[in-house]
């Protein structure tokens, strides 16, 4: 039989039976517009996620206190851990392929103005911080490049902090209070917005020293070193480590680069979109059982349909065909639905909770009509089996 | 062309063994028009089902075309049937969804005959069987005797050994039947091999050669 004759033949009985065809496809279609709508919103969740972090750059790497082992206690609980300090973080600079070196501490302190006071969060930073992390400043300028061990009192305000504090005043050059002590606004920052929840711009930036002297602590809480897009990463790492152990006479400290970090975030969100998928995939052999049930069916009402194919030359294995492909069909037919259904779906919940983030993986659309078409496949070959293995006499006479 | 040796066909019935056929021997040549007559049970549609090779012979050979089909696998029998057989049964046997056009074409589709080829081969026949106003139809749109003359055209199709007709007219009216036989006939005018299995003596007399069945065996066999 040629392939169009049989793409047709199976076509026009599915034709013929029109209401009972969309409702089996339906259960196909159903299953894969779950599977396309559910790995759709994980999709744009692993999407969402990973561009949150991004959008600080991706060539960071993160250089904290104490040493933190997979197995969960600090190494540094015997062993002393020296604190991270802001000489560390000169000495940072020497490394092969960096770019800015970004000492970090973050606190929360009261900051007040004319009678105004608000509680925001303080980030004592280095002056490359903006810089390093894609920040923009609206006003003014940035924390200047001042000896980092006798930093002169200014301050940049988070847009809304600045709000707060000045209302539509321009804040640049006037005079304001943080945590007690007198500092000078140098500049305001671009509004960001919330970031994984945390409000960025309820902020003051303050020199990472004074910082450090108003929280009266030694260590930092964090090094952020950016480096050059194209360098190795590993080499990268190595001469971190290379400069920060000859410090500090061991590994006293955790080296995280944001790399490996996306990675795992990929991972664990890959995990969900296919446990997501998984699920969604359940309702598929649910339509399996649909197509099984009907094929079963069809074959008993066409017998007499069969013992005249196999009595004008068709073989078993012809038979076998016939019903396999039209299994197949009711799967296609019912993937090609589901796929614009759950395509759809995806679509109108993204214009009506635009912030739920919805994306559509296409390489799960492809699996799941792989899927649905290997489901159909399966369910047929029960019935397309005992169609074959009919007898063409008995066949013949079961009008 | 068609040499039966010894046929013999057993069933068992609820432990009982029923001999539909008892070592029959027939020969039938290139061109025959034959009947087959008898009393219901005497095993006339068992020797017909044999000669089409839809049923197996318990015992004896079978050649057709001079070549031995008594063993063949089922899937070289499906060919065989497709090439060389064609039945009319009393029950039509058309598929229903499809229209007359394509009813005829079946076996041409499934030989993987090229479209083209089988374009002119539809409309020779079409026009042979007077079809040619309803090659659009589907089967419930055609009365029994057109029913019939399609599954004619159908049997025809392949261009076939021999045509096997198991009680063609037993459910037609007189007429009808008689129209059918006609065109039957035709198909033996034209060159072809004919049997015929029969209640109707009418029609046994039409036929040159009639045989007679009793009991799963062949008791009369006339020529003229
Ligand atoms: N598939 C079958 N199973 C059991 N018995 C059968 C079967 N086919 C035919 N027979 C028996 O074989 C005998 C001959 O049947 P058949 O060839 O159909 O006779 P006819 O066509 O002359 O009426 C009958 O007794 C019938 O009951
Ligand atoms: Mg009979």
């Amino acid at each position: 039989m040629r392939y169009a004759d049989f793409v047709s033949f199976t076509y026009t009985s599915l034709r013929a039976q029109r209401l009972r065809t969309a409702l089996t496809a339906l259960g196909i279609a159903v299953g894969i517009a779950a599977v396309i709508l559910l790995t759709s919103i994980g999709e744009g969740l692993h999407r969402f996620i990973i561009d949150e972090f991004t959008q600080f750059g991706t060539n960071i790497i993160g250089v904290s206190p104490g040493r933190i082992q997979t197995h969960g206690a600090p190494l540094g609980a015997v062993n002393t851990v020296r604190p991270l300090t802001i000489d560390d973080a000169l000495a940072l600079r020497r490394a092969p392929y960096v770019q800015a070196v970004v000492p970090v501490i973050q606190g929360n302190a009261e900051i007040t103005h004319t009678g105004r006071s608000r509680r925001v969060t303080l980030y004592g930073v280095g002056a490359e911080f903006a810089a390093a992390f894609r920040m923009r400043v609206a006003l003014g300028k940035f924390l200047p490049e001042d000896d980092p061990r006798t930093p002169r009192a200014f301050a940049v305000l988070g847009s809304k902090a600045a709000m707060e504090l000045f209302g539509d005043n321009n804040p640049l050059g006037d005079r304001i209070r943080v945590g007690g002590e007198r500092y000078r606004v140098v500049g305001v920052m671009q509004a960001k917005g919330q970031v994984l929840g945390f409000d960025l711009d309820d902020t003051v930036f303050i020199p990472v020293g004074r910082a450090l002297e108003m929280f009266n602590r030694e260590s930092l809480m964090e090094i952020d070193v950016t480096y050059e897009p194209t360098a190795p990463l590993a080499e990268v790492e190595e001469g971190i480590k290379r400069i920060l152990s000859a410090r500090h006479g061991s590994e006293d400290y955790t080296v995280t680069p944001q790399q490996k970090m996306l990675e795992v975030f990929g991972t664990v969100l890959d995990a969900v979109t296919f446990a997501v998928a998984a699920i969604g995939g359940i309702s598929l052999v649910v339509g399996g059982v649909g197509i099984l049930t009907i094929l079963t069916i069809a074959v008993a009402e066409r017998t007499s349909e069969i013992g005249l194919l196999r009595a004008v030359g068709a073989t078993r294995r012809g038979i076998l065909m016939l019903f396999l492909g039209e299994a197949a069909l009711l799967a296609a037919l019912g993937g090609t639905a589901g796929l614009l259904l759950g395509w759809g779906a995806a679509l109108a919940l993204h214009l009506l909770v635009p912030a739920l983030p919805v994306h559509t993986p296409w390489s799960y659309a492809v699996l799941a009509e792989l899927v649905a078409l290997c489901v159909g496949l399966a369910a047929g070959v029960l019935p397309a089996r005992r169609a074959a293995h009919l007898d063409p006499l008995e066949a013949l006479r079961s009008e | 062309m068609i040499r039966l040796t010894g046929i013999a066909r057993t069933f068992l019935v609820g432990g009982e063994e029923v001999h539909a056929l008892k070592a029959v021997d027939l020969a039938i040549a290139h061109g025959e028009y034959l009947s087959i007559m008898g009393p219901s049970g005497s095993g006339k549609s068992t020797l017909l089902n044999i000669i089409g090779l839809l049923d197996r012979p318990d015992a004896g050979s079978y050649e057709l075309d001079a070549r031995n089909v008594t063993a063949l696998s089922d899937d070289e029998l499906a060919r065989v049937r497709r090439e060389k057989i064609g039945f009319v049964f009393q029950f039509f046997h058309l598929v229903p969804r499809l229209t007359a056009g394509q009813n005829i074409e079946l076996p041409m589709v499934l030989a993987g005959i090229d479209p083209a080829e089988r374009r002119t081969r539809l409309t020779r026949l079409l026009a042979e069987y007077g079809l040619e106003e309803r090659a659009g139809h589907r089967p419930d749109q055609l009365s029994g005797g057109q029913c019939q003359r399609v599954a004619i055209a159908r049997a025809m199709s392949m261009g076939p050994t021999v045509i096997l007709a198991d009680e063609p007219t037993g459910n037609l009216d007189r007429h009808t039947g008689q129209e059918v036989l006609s065109v039957l006939e035709r198909v033996h005018h034209n060159g072809g091999t004919v049997v015929i299995v029969t209640h109707d003596p009418e029609i046994g007399a039409r036929s040159h050669r009639r045989l007679r069945m009793l009991d799963g065996a062949v008791v009369a066999d006339e020529k003229g």
